[in-house]
């Protein structure tokens, strides 16, 4: 080998080696503890921490659907900033039941559910929905369809850690990634400040207004009324198939074994139960907490209604 | 090529695995593209995010299973010595089995939510792009490619005798093992997760493996065409050190938003944009090789398919990674369609392309057949080759539609707004996908049944013809080459230029004309120049190919010029005249009273693509064979 090129060979070697120094330099400035980096230990919500959130996330490969900081499989949204649109109650209705999109009666529940929990949360809905802009869009307008994810059986702890975890996305500081779309932003703040017409929007509906004077006559028809606007149907199937919680579909009438293995029979008494507290007996084989109790939400009538819808589903 | 040592022989196994986990990768893809068609199909029997950790998963050990192939295959060659241990390359072979149907048990525990978590340590499956397996997995692994090093530098000769395709090949393999080290651990952070995946992503496919492709093309190309290992060894020596200078710091591309700072942005978009240029110099050693040699190469779809993985590594891996690479481009494309534009044809390009080429080496080498029927192994090039650019539209154009939608007017995708806006690039990258997969059952076809189509050895071949030397099929001159390139690289420019226009205010605002129009013509024309650029290599390879196989066979009559007669100052002009009025294919005989090698160096000069072969050598009658080939 001539010596001209030896050396060049030489000085290359050199240059990679000082290259390899900067690039130390650079990795260890990015992780120093100056920078003040979220520490997802101390993120929690509601008793879950985010690691732990991280664990069920990563549990789940949710990276081979969405993106997170913008890196994983370009079929669904980005997750890293969603806490800070939609917030944590609406997160909370969402991950129950991700095969449809909670409606607005559902994510209030949550938000009273928050607010009881002593959670640092919005102190009531309207303020909840100025926080989180996103929610309120997003239960106007996909509010009880069907979403394109599939209906992953998340348990109550792990939509908890969910929570905590993307609480903890939302804090990463990315640099201005993604940028701040101009128009829709200007939009975005017009929307926070109406409340109007969205269904079943406002506080627990008494009469059930969505139901109409027709459907007060006919308890089937209201049940299912009641049923579609509570978001009931994104968790329990009426053709038999398993979603999230049981199906209605023969459920009236029907023996149901319990996780405690006890069975009970599934008549009026143990469904209104059931829907206003569903934690006192549940069912065997599916997660506990993940249904919100209904107590206070929904008037007996309403209630016997869907008791009578329910009963309709044979 | 030849065998020369009987352990040549267990890459068989190792390419015939590789074939199979290849066409179930590509099953995933085309279920992947019908997924995004209808994202309800088997939902909830395998899921969108299990069936792409298969796609995924199946892309990196494919192609490290055509990597092991090759090295056992050439590494006898370069160490002049049988594999030490056979019996440790055949469980290694049984391990990849053992490893591929684990983490396809282990895979789809995603849709419950099942990782494993012992120790801290998900071992079951983790859920993070590329790498999904588990511990389990990733210990095995490290453990197969620690294997995989010991079996490959123990078949090489001393240290002190080591070339640079020896060193090329250690430090790949000692890098593909330790920088998989990174990927043993759980990090609580998701910027520190990100900061060490990219050691396992990046440095692997931009580095390691980029090195592996370096050597193993500069080795393919050295017993293709006879070059000379000392031109080789240069040529690999400088295309891993560009790698290295470029890619070490390029890696900070990826860290521009993932919770990293701000400097992050100017070192990424320096250094990466400066890494096409151990591709060029790739693309050029590529170009220069193939102009060597005097004995006609059979095999040319292996040539094919090297040249295919050099020319895909110069769009894909350097072009549309370049378009990409500025932090300000960046901005926008990251987290769309727009990156797996590049992806897919960088990764399936450069090494798929690679090791398939080898594949078409090896096989027909260890089943001791030396001419075979290639117009099914074309086809299945070709397939390949415009199914993948085809993808490629797909993707980019569909992703610059969704950078519109998306990020600039801020629709939203679970509103249902972006899903559409996309839907006619979803449909165009199922039916390119399928174009693929024909071109991929044609390849599996092809290889299997390689025997069935095994030619007799006729010396010469009957029904030789020289090649007619159209405007398509002339030798490719280093001007042509340039022009090509520089008209490869001018609409990647359009590309670049479309994703920097995404800035101004006006687009901002919501007029889309700019960075339509640019991706709108930016694409198609890349694409477009790179179809017409390989056929026109690969024609003027055919075509040099040919004549070489007439002047190879003698077939046709000779001219004899004996200038011996001559006055010395005519002696020259006469011959020359005469070179020229040969036709491709055709042969001189030149005889002379002295040695002419001044002549061999004018029309060396001259970049006259011919052969040269002494009948006579004096001292009193030097009788030259010189043969035009184009």
């Amino acid at each position: 080998m001539a010596e001209v090129e030896r050396n060049y060979r030489r000085s290359a070697i050199v240059i990679l080696g000082v290259m390899a120094l900067i690039w130390i330099v650079l990795g260890g400035a990015s992780f120093v503890s100056e920078r003040g980096r979220p520490d997802p230990d101390a993120i929690t919500f509601e008793g879950q921490n985010a690691v732990q959130g991280k664990r069920t996330f990563q549990a789940f490969n949710c990276m081979d659907c969405h993106t997170l900081v913008g890196n994983g499989a370009y079929f669904a949204p980005d997750l890293t900033f969603i806490y800070k649109k939609a917030g944590p109650a609406w997160l909370s209705a969402y991950l129950s039941s991700p095969g449809t999109w909670p409606t607005k009666p559902v994510v209030d529940l949550w938000i009273d559910r928050l607010h009881q929990a002593g959670a640092p949360h919005e102190a009531d809905e309207a303020a909840y929905y100025r926080a989180y802009p996103g929610a309120l869009k997003r239960v106007r307008e996909r509010g009880g369809r069907r979403t394109l994810m599939p209906n992953l059986p998340f348990t109550e702890p792990q939509i908890r850690s969910l929570v905590a975890f993307l609480d903890y996305t939302s804090r990463l500081d990315t640099e201005g990634w993604p940028p701040i779309p101009q128009p829709t932003h200007a939009a975005l703040l017009r929307e926070t400040s109406t409340l109007e017409g969205i269904p079943g929007a406002g506080p627990a509906p008494q009469g059930s207004p969505a139901a109409g004077p027709a459907a007060a006559q006919d308890p089937v028809a209201a049940g299912r009324a009641t049923a579609v606007q509570m978001g009931c149907l994104a968790c329990h199937s009426i053709n038999g198939t398993r979603l999230v919680g049981p199906t209605w579909k023969g459920l009236y009438g029907s023996a149901v074994p319990l996780a405690d293995g006890t069975t009970v029979k599934a008549d009026e008494s143990y469904l209104s139960t059931s829907i206003l507290d569903p934690n006192a007996q549940v069912v065997k084989s599916f997660p506990p907490s993940v249904m919100p109790p209904f107590k206070g939400r929904l008037s007996d009538q309403q209630v016997q209604d869907l008791v009578a819808y329910i009963q309709s589903l044979q | 090529m030849e065998i020369r040592y009987p352990t040549q022989r267990l890459a068989y196994g190792y390419f015939l695995t590789m074939l199979v986990l290849l066409a179930v990768q590509v099953a995933f893809g085309l279920l992947l593209a019908l997924q995004q068609i209808d994202p309800y199909l088997l939902q909830g029997i395998l899921n969108f995010n299990v069936a792409r950790a298969f796609h995924l998963n199946l892309g990196i050990v494919w192609i490290v299973t055509g990597f092991a192939g090759t090295l056992f295959f050439v590494g006898p060659l370069l160490g002049g010595r049988d594999i030490r241990h056979p019996w440790l390359a055949k469980a290694l072979l049984a391990a990849i089995w053992v490893i591929v149907l684990w983490t396809a048990c282990t895979l789809p525990l995603a849709e419950k939510g099942i990782a494993g978590w012992k120790f801290g340590q998900p071992w079951l499956q983790q859920g993070l792009e590329y790498l999904e397996a588990g511990r389990v997995t990733d210990v095995l692994l490290f453990i197969g490619f620690i294997t995989l090093a010991f079996l490959v530098i123990g078949m090489f000769p001393r240290r002190r005798d080591w070339n640079e395709l020896h060193w090329g090949l250690a430090i790949g393999l000692v890098g593909l093992a330790s920088m998989w080290i990174a990927a043993l651990f759980f990090e609580k952070t998701v910027d520190l997760q990100e900061y060490f995946r990219w050691y396992v992503v990046h440095y692997w496919v931009e580095g390691v493996w980029e090195i592996i492709h370096i050597s193993l093309v500069g080795f393919l190309l050295a017993k293709f065409f006879d070059v000379d290992e000392r031109e080789v060894g240069f040529a690999v020596f400088w295309g891993v050190g560009m790698v290295a200078l470029t890619g070490l710091l390029g890696n900070a591309h990826h860290y521009f938003w993932i919770g990293t700072p701000a400097f992050w942005q100017f070192w990424g978009s320096l250094f990466s944009a400066l890494e096409p240029v151990p591709l060029l110099f790739c693309m050029i050693h590529v170009f220069l090789d193939a102009k060597h040699g005097d004995r006609p190469l059979h095999n040319r779809v292996g040539f094919y398919f090297l040249f295919g993985s050099a020319l895909f590594e110069q769009v894909g891996a350097g072009i549309l990674g370049f378009t990409q690479t500025f932090a300000l481009t960046n901005l926008w494309e990251h987290g769309t369609w727009v990156t797996p534009a590049h992806g897919h044809m960088a990764l399936f390009g450069t090494f798929g392309f690679l090791v398939i080429g080898a594949a078409y080496v090896a096989i027909p080498a260890i089943q001791g057949i030396r001419r075979f029927d290639q117009r099914l192994s074309k086809f299945a090039f070709w397939t390949l080759f415009s199914g993948m650019l085809g993808m490629v539209l797909s993707f980019g154009l569909g992703g610059t539609v969704e950078i519109f939608v998306y990020r600039v007017m801020g629709l939203d995708w679970w509103g249902g707004q972006v899903r559409p806006a996309m839907a006619f690039w979803r449909g165009t990258l199922a039916l390119f996908g399928l174009l693929f997969a024909v071109g991929i059952v044609a390849l599996l076809y092809d290889l299997f049944t390689l025997r069935s189509r095994a030619l007799a050895e006729e010396e010469p071949p009957a029904g030789l013809q020289p090649p007619v030397l159209t405007a398509w099929r002339r030798p490719l001159s280093a001007f042509e080459l340039g022009t090509w390139l520089a008209g490869l690289w001018f609409p990647g420019l359009l590309i670049t230029a479309g994703l920097f226009s995404l800035n101004l205010e006006t687009v901002r605002m919501g007029d889309a004309t700019v960075p339509y129009t640019l991706a709108g013509i930016g694409y198609p024309a890349l694409l477009l120049v790179t179809v017409a650029f390989a056929v026109r290599f690969l024609r003027a390879f055919e075509a040099r190919q040919a004549a070489l196989e007439v002047l190879q066979a003698g077939a046709g009559e000779e001219v004899t010029l004996d200038v011996r007669d001559r006055p010395m100052p005519q002696r020259r002009e006469v011959i020359l005249g005469t070179y020229t009025r040969l036709a491709a294919g055709r042969a001189m005989v030149l005889v002379n009273d002295h040695d002419p090698r001044h002549l061999y160096g004018h029309l060396k000069h001259l970049r006259a693509d011919f052969t040269w072969r002494y009948l006579d050598q004096g001292p009193e009658v030097w009788r030259v064979r010189i043969g035009r080939l184009g």
